[in-house]
C-alpha cells in the first residue's frame, strides 16, 4: 500500500465521488461512514492524508479530530477539512495546527487532485 | 551593521498550497524570509522542499542560534516560537502557545525592533485565528509594511481580516500581487 | 364614574356632591388646591370639577399642573366660575378645560353639563384602549415578520449550503466523464449538463451571498477606502476580460475619492457592475467608469454602449431573479447581480439608479454613497 487517503464522510455520494476521482488518478483510497470508523483506521495503523467532513451526525469533523489528538493517534498522517460551510466556525481555531487545509463543496476534481498531490508529499513514507 | 530586508510571513489552513504560489518562480531576493506556518511538525521538511523547488531562493528549517542569511527563506519548525535579536540572531524558544499555535507569528513580529535601518515586511496571508495581528500592528509601530491576503485567494480568511480589522496593513493582495510587490522592492 | 369636586368652601362642595349623588355617580370631594392635587393622584377620577379662587393653589395652577402630570393630563376639567366672570372661564377653557359651570349651580345644568363631560371622557377611553391594542398589534406582527424574514434567511443559508453536497458529484464527476467518451453526441450532452451544474453552483454561492447581505447579523466594517483606486484595480484586474471581448475601458475620475464604507462590499459592488457592463456590450464598444465628488457624495457612474434597457426593463432591473431578456436565457447570469448591487448600496447609505435612452443605445448604472469626511494629513 502506497499513496493512501482516508475520506471520511457520512454522505455516501461524497465518499464514493472521492474515491472515484482519486483511483482514477492512482491513489488507494480507505472509506470511513462516521468518526468512530476514522477512528478505528487510525488505530489499524492508517497513514496517509485524511480528507475530513466538518457535518457529520454525533461526531462531528471538529470532535472527531479532538479525539484523534486526545488519543494520539495523529502519527504522521495529514488531516485536511471537507466542507459546505465557509465559515469555519471557532471550534476549528484552537486545532489549527492539526487542519493543514480546507477543501469546499462542490469541488471539482482538478481541485481535490492539487491538493491531495500535494499534501500527499506530506506524509512521511 | 548593514540594513537589511527582513520578510515575516504568517500562515495557516490553506498553507502549504497558498505559498506554493506565493514562491512560484520567485527570484533570489534582496533579504531574508522567515515564514510561520501553523503546522505538525511532519510537514515542515516537506514544505521546505515542496518550496524550494518553486524558487531560485534557499528555503530550509530553521536552526537555534543561526543567523538570518540573504536570500534565504527560513521555515520555523514547529513546536517551539521563534524570536529575534537584534533582528539577526534567531532563537528558538519553548514558550506556551499564543493564539493557540506555537510557533506564533505574533512572537516572532514583536521581537523585531527598529534598528540598523532594516526595512521590515509583514505579511499575513490564509488561516483560522487571530495570530499576527498584533505582530503587524507592532510591525507598523516600528515603520515597517504590512501585506494581507485577500478574501478571493484565502482558503481561510481569518487571520488576514483580523490584521485588517487592526488597521494596520497597507495592502490587500494576492499571493501572486505580493510575490510582484516583493520583487518590484526588492528583487535582484 | 367617578368625579372630583373641589372647592374651598365646605358648603359648595355639600351642595355638588348631592346634586351628582343622585345621577349615580360616585362623588370624591376636595377642600382644596393641594388635596386636588394628591386625591386625583390616588384615585384617578373620570372628571374633576375645580372651584378657581381658593386660597392655597388657584384652580389656574392645579389644572396647568394636572396637565403637567402624564397620568392625569387626559382627565376632563369642568371650572366652577362666578356667573359674571366671563374672562376666568375663557382662561379656563384656554388651559385645556372642557367646559365651565357658573355658581350658585342650576341643578339640571350641572347635572347636564357633568354627563356631557363623562360621555365624552368614556369615548375617549375607548378610543385610547383601542390605540394601545392596535399598537400591541402592530408591535406582535412585526414583531412576527422579522422572525419570518430571519427564518427566511436561515432557511436560504441552509438549503444553499445543503445543496452544495448533492452538486459534488456532479461538479466533480461529469467532467471526467466527457473527457473519457469518444461519442460527439454524448460529449455534446454532457457539456449541456456540466453547462448546467456550473451555472446551479453559481447560483448557490450567488444566493448565499444575498442572504448573508439580507441578514440582520452581517456586520459591516466601515473603512477609509479610496474609490478612484478600487476602479483601477479592478479595471485592471478584469483586463483580460476587456481584451477578449474587444471592449475598451475608460476611467475618468478625480483621485481620491474617499468615502468610509465595507471595503469588500464596495468591491463587490465595483466588480458586478463593471463586470455587467462588459457583458452587455457587443466587441468593439466602450465601457467608462466615471466619478467625482459632488458636496458630500462620491457619485460613481459605469456607463457602456453595449445592448440598453427600456423603461420596463428598468423598473424591475433590482428585483431578485429579474433578468431582462429572458429570451436569452443566459446561463451565466443569475438575476441576482443586481439586487445585490443595491443591499450593498443600501448598507452603506446610498442609492443607485440605471438609465438608458433605449434598446440598443446603451446603459449607464450610477450611485452615490457619502463621502468620507475627515481633516487631510
Amino acid at each position: 500500500m502506497n499513496d493512501q487517503v482516508m475520506i471520511v464522510d457520512d454522505d455516501p455520494s461524497i465518499r464514493e465521488t472521492v474515491e472515484i476521482v482519486l483511483s482514477a488518478f492512482g491513489y488507494s483510497v480507505s472509506v470511513a461512514e462516521n468518526g468512530r470508523v476514522c477512528l478505528e483506521k487510525l488505530k489499524d495503523e492508517f497513514k496517509g492524508l485524511i480528507l475530513m467532513d466538518v457535518m457529520m451526525p454525533e461526531m462531528d469533523g471538529w470532535n472527531t479530530i479532538v479525539e484523534i489528538k486526545e488519543r494520539g493517534l495523529h502519527g504522521d498522517n495529514i488531516i485536511c477539512m471537507l466542507t459546505a460551510v465557509n465559515d469555519p466556525g471557532p471550534k476549528m481555531e484552537k486545532l489549527s495546527e492539526y487542519i493543514i487545509d480546507y477543501i469546499r463543496k462542490p469541488f471539482t476534481s482538478e481541485e481535490l487532485i492539487e491538493k491531495v498531490k500535494e499534501y500527499l508529499r506530506y506524509v512521511k513514507k | 551593521m548593514s540594513n537589511r530586508n527582513i520578510i515575516i510571513i504568517g500562515i495557516s489552513t490553506g498553507g502549504p498550497i497558498t505559498l506554493r504560489r506565493l514562491f512560484q518562480g520567485l527570484p533570489i531576493l534582496n533579504g531574508s524570509i522567515l515564514i510561520v506556518q501553523h503546522m505538525r511538525k511532519v510537514g515542515n521538511l516537506p514544505l521546505a522542499e515542496s518550496l524550494n523547488s518553486l524558487t531560485k531562493m534557499d528555503v530550509r528549517i530553521a536552526n537555534d542560534g543561526e543567523l538570518l542569511k540573504q536570500g534565504v527563506v527560513h521555515i520555523v519548525p514547529s513546536e517551539v516560537h521563534l524570536e529575534l535579536t537584534n533582528n539577526r540572531l534567531m532563537k528558538l524558544v519553548h514558550k506556551p502557545k499564543v493564539c493557540y499555535v506555537r510557533p506564533s507569528v505574533d512572537v516572532t513580529m514583536k521581537s523585531v525592533r527598529k534598528q540598523n535601518g532594516d526595512n521590515i515586511t509583514g505579511m499575513i496571508m490564509t488561516g483560522i485565528g487571530r495570530d499576527g495581528a498584533e505582530g503587524s500592528a507592532h510591525i507598523k509601530s516600528i515603520g515597517g509594511v504590512v501585506f494581507a491576503q485577500d478574501q478571493e485567494s484565502s482558503v481561510i480568511w481569518g487571520m488576514p481580516k483580523a490584521a485588517i480589522d487592526l488597521g494596520c496593513v497597507d495592502h490587500v493582495l494576492s499571493p501572486e500581487g505580493m510575490r510582484q510587490m516583493l520583487i518590484s522592492q526588492m528583487g535582484g | 364614574m367617578k368625579v372630583l369636586v373641589v372647592d374651598d368652601n365646605p358648603k359648595a362642595l355639600l351642595i355638588a356632591k348631592a346634586r351628582l349623588v343622585k345621577e349615580g355617580i360616585d362623588v370624591i370631594c376636595a377642600g382644596g388646591g393641594k388635596q386636588c392635587l394628591e386625591i386625583a393622584r390616588e384615585e384617578r377620577p373620570d372628571l374633576i370639577l375645580l372651584d378657581i379662587d381658593m386660597p392655597d393653589l388657584s384652580g389656574f395652577e392645579v389644572c396647568n399642573r394636572l396637565k403637567e402630570e402624564e397620568t392625569l393630563c387626559m382627565v376632563p376639567i369642568i371650572f366652577l366660575t362666578a356667573a359674571d366672570d366671563n374672562g376666568n372661564r375663557i382662561r379656563g377653557l384656554d388651559l385645556g378645560a372642557v367646559d365651565y359651570v357658573t355658581k350658585p349651580f342650576d341643578a339640571f345644568e350641572l347635572r347636564a353639563r357633568v354627563r356631557a363631560a363623562l360621555r365624552t371622557k368614556k369615548l375617549q377611553d375607548q378610543l385610547t384602549n383601542f390605540n394601545q391594542k392596535l399598537e400591541k398589534k402592530v408591535e406582535e406582527r412585526t414583531s412576527r415578520v422579522q422572525q419570518l424574514l430571519q427564518q427566511k434567511n436561515a432557511f436560504v443559508n441552509q438549503l444553499s449550503h445543503d445543496l452544495k453536497t448533492p452538486l459534488t458529484p456532479l461538479v466533480a464527476l461529469l467532467p471526467l466523464i466527457a473527457k473519457r467518451t469518444e461519442d460527439s453526441e454524448a460529449k455534446r450532452m454532457l457539456n449541456l449538463a456540466i453547462d448546467s451544474v456550473n451555472y446551479m453552483r453559481n447560483l448557490t454561492e450567488t444566493i448565499l451571498q444575498l442572504a448573508r447581505l439580507n441578514s440582520s447579523h452581517s456586520q459591516l466594517k466601515p473603512e477609509k477606502i479610496d474609490i478612484a483606486f478600487e476602479i483601477q484595480n479592478i479595471i485592471n484586474a478584469l483586463s483580460s476580460l476587456f481584451s477578449e471581448r474587444k471592449i475598451s475601458p475608460v476611467i475618468n475620475t478625480d483621485t481620491p475619492l474617499l468615502v468610509e464604507c465595507d471595503e469588500i462590499l464596495i468591491k463587490e459592488l465595483l466588480h458586478n457592475l463593471i463586470s455587467n457592463a462588459i457583458k452587455y456590450t457587443n466587441s468593439g464598444g466602450v465601457v467608462t467608469v466615471r466619478g467625482f465628488c459632488n458636496n458630500n457624495q462620491i457619485q460613481i457612474s459605469i456607463s457602456d454602449t453595449g445592448i440598453g434597457m427600456t423603461d420596463e426593463q428598468i423598473d424591475h432591473a433590482f428585483e431578485e431573479f429579474y433578468k431582462a431578456d429572458d429570451s436569452r436565457n443566459d446561463r451565466s447570469s443569475t438575476g441576482l447581480g443586481l439586487s445585490i448591487c443595491r443591499k450593498i448600496i443600501e448598507k452603506s447609505e446610498g442609492k443607485i439608479q440605471i438609465e438608458s435612452p433605449g434598446l440598443g443605445k446603451g446603459t449607464t448604472v450610477g450611485f452615490s454613497i457619502p463621502r468620507c469626511i475627515e481633516n487631510e494629513k
